[in-house]
Formats: C-alpha cells, structure tokens, sequence
C-alpha cells in the first residue's frame, strides 16, 4: 500500500510521518525501500530531530514516536497503546493548536482500531482528516474505526490519496 | 512442483516460503516465481513451516491464516517465541472481509495482508518489493 502511494513521489514541501506496525528489524528495510522509490528524504529519527520539509520520517519498531512543540521528534518506550508500538494514536495525540503549520492526518488499512482517537484530535486542530475508503482495503477495521468516530473530511482510494499528497504545500 | 527443500537450502540469501494448506495457492504461487534465482520452499502447514525455519530459512514468507491445526496467526506466535523474526518479512493472506484477530499483540509482525485470490502481477511486485527490502 505505502508503497503505491510512494513509488516515484517527487520531493514536496511537506513533511510526512509514517507510523507502521512493524518490528524494530523491519524499520531499516522498509525505510531503505522508500528511500529507493522516493525523492523525499526518507529518516528514521533517533530521538531530537526537528521536522524539516521534503522528509518522510518513519516511526521506529518497538517505539512510539511523539511530537514536542509539534516540530520536534521524541522517541519512548512507553506502554503499547491499542496493543501496538510504535501507535498511530501516541503520535497523533501529541499534536497541539498551532497557527504556523497545517495538518492532515491520514489513516490507512489495517487491523484494529489505531488512529481513530487520534485521527479525531487532529480533526479538532483543524487538520484534513483522511482515512482510505474501506472499499479498497484487504484489511479495514482501522478505516472503519476512524469513520465511526470522526467526521472525516475525505475517504478515498489509494491512488486519490497519493494524488492529495503530491497536492499538499 | 519441484520446490527447494528445506535441508540443504542456501541460507546465505533470502527466499520465499508459502504457508497454506490449499494445494492449488501453492503450485500457483510457485509457477508464478519458479523461474527466479532465490529459494522458494510451499509448506503446506504452520509446523512445515516452522521445521523450514528451524533449517535456516530467511525471506518473504506468505501465510494463510486459516489453516487446520496450527493456524497462520499460532505459527507467527510460534515465530515470535523462537525468535526467528529477525530475517523475516511476514505478509498474511486473507479471504475478504476476515475479522479483526484476538491476537492483537501479534499485529505487528505482520507486514501485509493479500486479499485471496490475488492478481499475479500485484503478487509478483508486492514480492519483490519484500525481497529488496531484505537484500
């Protein structure tokens, strides 16, 4: 899936973060896969990186990642939320209102229901909220989630997302 | 069929394994891959599966998730005990619309699910797309 999205991106202004479930020995390759397909600049943060345009940073196995000020990556190894580490939720519902930047958050398939707690925070931010069309899904508990609880702006398929964010500033 | 077996296998580089007791999943996954130049193993049960790990398998591995016995999710849980994950790419394949498991702490080992039955093309990029990740 992320890999459609991503194959061939150009570089954009904005900044992206994926939060995938995966073990920590899957996050090197996964990044190192995007790396090759995108031109973003593909990093896996250590923990004290401040976000920076053109970037796809990617949420280690094993850690969530969270956001201080809204620009600064920090890396813990708190409780699993939602049975999960890294979990969409932590880094989402870190977020604060902030007049400097616009968001969007973007929720994809997969199982359970991370990201819909956190999808519907970003929402009261005012960020775009995005979850990908249940339809087009193998596994779509997680959009299905989302949609129960926010009234999201746009459920889409794949390519209609890719599509949004090679639009985004 | 001719499929590597598991002893004697190149372990020096990745391969793909197909867990899935229907025989027909098996020899169409393997036709689809036979010609290219890495190990490719079809266990047609978790515990195959996890005798081809125990001989050094590492790769892709595509894994029904309703098997009789052992299921795809008891064989993960199996994996994740032994910890053998540390060279695997695990991506599950479902029917459509299969439920939410009650394994949730197994989740995260599963990199992708493939919707049963499945184009060969998106199969064979999907593949490969795993197998550079490993390389």
């Amino acid at each position: 899936m992320l890999f459609d999205i991503f194959s061939d991106f150009p570089s954009i202004q904005a900044a992206i973060i994926i939060v995938q479930h995966m073990p920590l020995s899957t996050t090197p390759r996964f990044a190192k896969r995007l790396s090759q397909i995108c031109q973003l600049d593909v990093i896996i943060p250590k923990g004290g990186e401040h976000i920076k345009p053109k970037s796809l940073y990617i949420a280690p196995g094993d850690t969530h990642l969270i956001l201080r000020n809204n620009e600064e990556i920090l890396l813990t190894s708190t409780e699993k939320v939602n049975f999960v580490r890294p979990a969409i939720d932590v880094t989402m519902l870190t977020l604060t209102p902030d007049s400097r930047n616009q968001y969007t958050g973007i929720i994809l398939s997969g199982m359970g229901c991370d990201g819909a707690e956190g999808l519907l925070h970003m929402k009261s931010l005012g960020a775009t909220t995005v979850v990908q069309n249940p339809d087009s899904c193998t596994i779509k508990s997680m959009p299905e989630a989302a949609i129960r609880i926010c009234d999201v702006d746009k459920i889409i398929n794949p390519i209609e997302i890719r599509s949004f964010l090679l639009n985004q500033k | 069929m001719d499929p590597v077996q598991g002893k004697g296998m190149d372990t020096t580089i990745s391969g793909l394994m197909v867990v899935d007791d229907d025989e027909d999943i098996l020899f169409t996954v393997h036709s689809l891959f036979k010609k290219r130049p890495f190990p490719i193993l079809l266990a047609h049960s978790g515990q195959e599966c996890l005798d081809y790990l125990d001989n050094g398998f590492k790769g892709v591995i595509l894994m029904d998730i309703m098997m009789p016995g052992m299921d795809g999710w008891d064989t993960i849980q199996n994996i994740v005990n032994k910890g053998q994950m540390q060279d695997l790419i695990i991506s599950m394949f479902t029917a459509k619309d299969v439920p939410d498991t009650t394994l949730d702490h197994l989740k995260e080992y599963v990199f992708d699910y493939i919707t049963k039955p499945f184009e060969p093309e998106n199969l064979i990029a999907l593949v490969d797309d795993y197998l550079t990740m490993l390389s």
